[in-house]
């Protein structure tokens, strides 16, 4: 799935006056990997995406991008492009403009520029918009044309900034769909911010979960679904229960928790991931109830 | 739901007294400005009621008065030139207004702003004093300069709700897209404010060509067209003239500004 670690991230702290946006946040994506930065807002998310993009400077540390030192590369020569959480469609341009907005420096001739705003066209299922307006598009029009703006320059990494927020359920459901569809085609690293945790799980590959400007923990869906670190990414993943109990070892791989509620849970070692911890928390459909415990349990309880 | 309780009624409910209200307010701005054209042709000397008779002769004489002419290209060259000027100086106020964080950025609003409360006797008498201390001589040029002042409130008052309605990302996106800050300035920014900014020259324009005061202090010998409605108010013969040229700057002054004001708004609307 991954090669090596095509953006790293190193020891990045960013400080806005004397707020810490982002705390000592290290990782690395690697190249064709659908990354997720998923967190609450204000989690520091957004400024981790601008920092990619070079909207942002970082206070410490330093981000490598194909192996580059981003540091002093402003915006406009990075390879990288975004997507903007408002999709920032030029109101002035028609949409074949605003997909070649960005072709002025190749100098390509007028043939070649509607050959390829046609193909992106094609690639987001809007064939024979280019004529039409920016002011005539729906939400979910707007939001393909962003990404044929930046996909038509063949960036390394796109930035995607929460670009199905502002889209009803539906049409977000389908537009997931066909993000994932197109990050399969086109084959770039992806690094996009949610605040939603169904739709990272649904898309990434791998997601951080950000808190408070710290990473918590970086993982596939299924090891954070199945193996969430500490409470709050748990918490954070899904309708997680929570319990409190006590681990108690009976034997070499006999594990149980002593809750209040459900009293003693058996448990496989390799599923505790803190054996030290004093709660328990479990997915829906992880636990079943045998048939005479809780038959037995009824019955103590009348 | 009741349409008492209705909030869009409420709003929307025509209001009789409100109605009354506005009539009367126009009537007492505009009625006596509308004595001007109506005695400009008017076949007599003598301003006063009954009105003698319809003519356009009035508005003939102006045609065959050179001094008229030189008045009122000495006003358009310094109106284009303090147009562009604040327009430009405007643009540059605006943009760094909004999209900066400035310290003390309401000071410096409230400070471009003030020559708007400020009377221009002050700021004139001011300019004068300046120009005199420093030796320079009165001239279209000092004028300019004074109407560079009156009109720079209005060029920043015109253009700031048009950047304030730009969503910042729009220049993000350009630079994300590869355009540095100049292009993106050509390609994005000033596109998409270009209404503001004929909105501002038209307004900037109109308020330089009927500027008075600041012309009265510091004029030289060539005289703005205020000004020589001035001079020639000192001679009852000319007076009928006077409310001719008054009633054509009166019907420019107001068509400039009505297309300033549709045009500045232009895509806030929506």
């Amino acid at each position: 799935m991954t090669n090596a670690a095509f953006i790293s991230i190193r020891n990045v702290n960013k400080f806005f006056g004397s707020f810490q946006a982002i705390d000592n946040v290290s990782m690395d994506i690697g190249q064709g990997e659908f990354f997720s930065l998923l967190g609450a807002s204000g989690c520091g998310k957004t400024t981790l995406l601008r920092m990619l993009a070079g909207f942002e400077s970082t206070s410490d540390g330093e981000i490598l991008i194909d192996g580059q030192p981003s540091a002093d590369v402003p915006p406009h020569h990075r390879p990288v492009n975004m997507v903007f959480q408002s999709y920032a469609i030029f109101p002035h341009l028609n949409v074949a403009d605003n997909i070649a907005y960005g072709l002025r420096k190749q100098r390509l001739s007028k043939e070649k520029k509607k050959e390829m705003v046609d193909e992106m066209l094609e690639l987001i299922k809007l064939p024979g918009y280019g004529a039409r307006k920016a002011n005539e598009l729906s939400g979910g029009q707007r939001q393909r044309i962003a990404l044929a703006r930046a996909l038509i320059l063949r960036p390394k990494v796109l930035l995607l900034d929460e670009p199905l927020g502002a889209l009803d359920k539906q049409l977000r459901e389908q537009m997931q769909l066909e993000l994932r569809a197109l990050q399969r085609q086109v084959g770039i690293t992806f690094v996009f911010v949610t605040h939603d945790q169904e739709e990272a799980l649904t898309l990434s590959d791998r997601i951080a979960v950000m808190s408070g400007g710290k990473v918590l923990q970086v993982d596939t869906p299924e090891g954070l679904y199945e193996a969430p670190k500490t409470r709050e990414v748990a918490s954070f993943i899904g309708n997680m229960n929570f319990f409190q109990g006590t681990v108690r070892r009976n034997g070499s791989n006999e594990t149980a928790i002593e809750t209040q509620g459900l009293g003693n849970i058996p448990i496989s070692l390799d599923k505790v991931t803190k054996p030290a911890g004093d709660h328990l928390c479990f997915a829906p459909g992880e636990i079943r109830a045998s048939g005479r415990r809780a038959k037995e349990r009824a019955f103590r309880e009348r | 739901m009741s349409s008492r309780t209705d909030p869009g009624t409420y709003i929307k409910r025509p209001n009789r007294a409100l109605q009354i209200y506005a009539v009367i307010f126009l009537i007492v701005l505009y009625v006596p400005v509308l004595f001007i054209p109506l005695f400009s042709i008017n076949d007599a000397i003598h301003v006063k009621f009954p009105i003698e008779g319809v003519t356009l002769r009035w508005y003939g004489e102006l045609w065959a008065r050179d001094a008229v002419w030189t008045a009122l290209f000495n006003s358009v060259k310094v109106g284009l030139v303090v147009a562009v000027i604040s327009t430009i100086l405007g643009t540059v106020a605006a943009r760094a207004i909004t999209r900066y964080r400035l310290p003390g950025k309401s000071a410096l609003v409230t400070f471009i702003m003030m020559p708007l409360v400020i009377p221009g006797i002050i700021f004139g008498v001011a300019l004068l004093v300046l120009m005199s201390r420093m030796g320079v001589p009165l001239s279209l040029y000092t004028v300019g300069l004074g109407h560079l002042i009156v009109c720079l409130p209005f060029a920043v008052a015109t253009l700031l709700p048009r950047f304030e309605g730009f969503d910042p990302s729009m220049e993000e996106a350009s630079a994300d897209l590869g355009e540095n800050g100049w292009w993106t300035f050509w390609r994005v920014t000033f596109p998409m404010v270009f209404p503001g900014v004929v909105a501002s020259l038209l307004l900037t324009f109109t308020n330089s060509f009927d500027e008075f005061i600041m012309a009265f202090f510091l004029t030289g010998t060539d005289p703005t067209l205020p000004m020589y409605i001035w001079g020639q108010l000192r001679f009852p013969q000319e007076f009928p003239s006077v409310l001719a040229l008054s009633s054509l700057i009166l019907f420019i002054s107001f068509i400039l500004v009505f297309i300033a004001q549709r045009v500045g708004r232009m895509g806030l609307d929506d």
